[in-house]
């Protein structure tokens, strides 16, 4: 699949704000990636997680506490 | 005069009542060599053979004696013996009496070594297994402890975390994943 088709799924917990999507769409195309698309999930409590094809890159508050679970 | 009278009426006194009773000289010889003649065959016919009878009974009483002796120092010989083996008996018994009792103290004390030692990894065993058992318990209930602290702190960070929070989540991911890619 060409770069330019690649479609970043990013995941956030709350409708981001200006500066948030600025940053996101930097990093989207830093990794090569033109094209983003918004999903709303309050499921993951906060932060946020992108999806560029195979690659997840997880920040949510979720995963930490997950982690956190894990530790335990 | 008067005493050769005296023995002469006396000699004659005698003579008469010898003659009334029957008594002669004759007959007293005759008597008398009866007597010598009885003596003597009464001598050599009963006085010899009991006086050998006696003597031969007296050697067999003394035999008798003397085997009644031999036999007797046999016999406190024999008793000897029998009391020395006797007591060589006894003391062979008592040792192996000592011996039984001393292998059944042993077999008892073995016994009760190895029920203690059984007793001890059994012990041992059950105390390996309460710690195991509470070791788990102590983990689950820490686990189910950590995911109710963790269910409230999701509730909790769900409700009450604020957009500024929020923001600086993302702001650190994003930097923390630019960081790692182009370090």
């Amino acid at each position: 699949m060409a770069k330019e088709q690649l479609v970043a799924k990013v995941v956030v917990s709350e409708k981001p704000d200006d500066d948030i999507l600025r940053m996101v769409a930097e990093f989207v195309k830093e990794k090569g990636c033109y094209k983003t698309e918004y999903v709303i999930d309050p499921d993951i409590l906060g932060g946020i997680v992108i999806k560029i094809g195979n690659k997840v890159y997880d920040g949510s508050l979720r995963s930490r506490l997950e982690t956190v679970r894990q530790v335990f | 005069m008067f005493e050769s009278f005296t023995e002469t009426m006396l000699l004659s006194a005698l003579t008469d009542m010898f003659n009334e009773m029957g008594i002669t000289w004759q007959g007293i010889v005759l008597h008398l060599i009866n007597l010598v003649i009885l003596t003597v065959g009464l001598y050599f016919l009963l006085f010899k053979p009991v006086k050998k009878m006696i003597r031969e009974r007296q050697e067999k009483v003394k035999k008798i004696e003397k085997e009644n002796a031999e036999l007797n120092e046999e016999v406190k010989e024999l008793k000897s013996s029998s009391e020395k083996v006797l007591s060589e008996a006894k003391k062979e018994a008592a040792v192996i009496h000592e011996n039984a009792v001393k292998v059944a103290k042993q077999k008892a004390d073995d016994i009760m070594a190895d029920a203690k030692e059984k007793a001890k990894a059994l012990v041992d065993r059950t105390e390996t297994e309460m710690d195991e058992e509470r070791r788990m318990l102590r983990s689950d209930v820490e686990k189910q402890i950590a995911d109710v602290s963790l269910a409230v702190a999701e509730k909790v960070i769900g409700r009450d975390i604020s957009k500024e929070d929020n923001r600086r989540l993302i702001e650190e991911s994003l930097k923390e994943w630019s960081g790692k890619e182009n370090g």
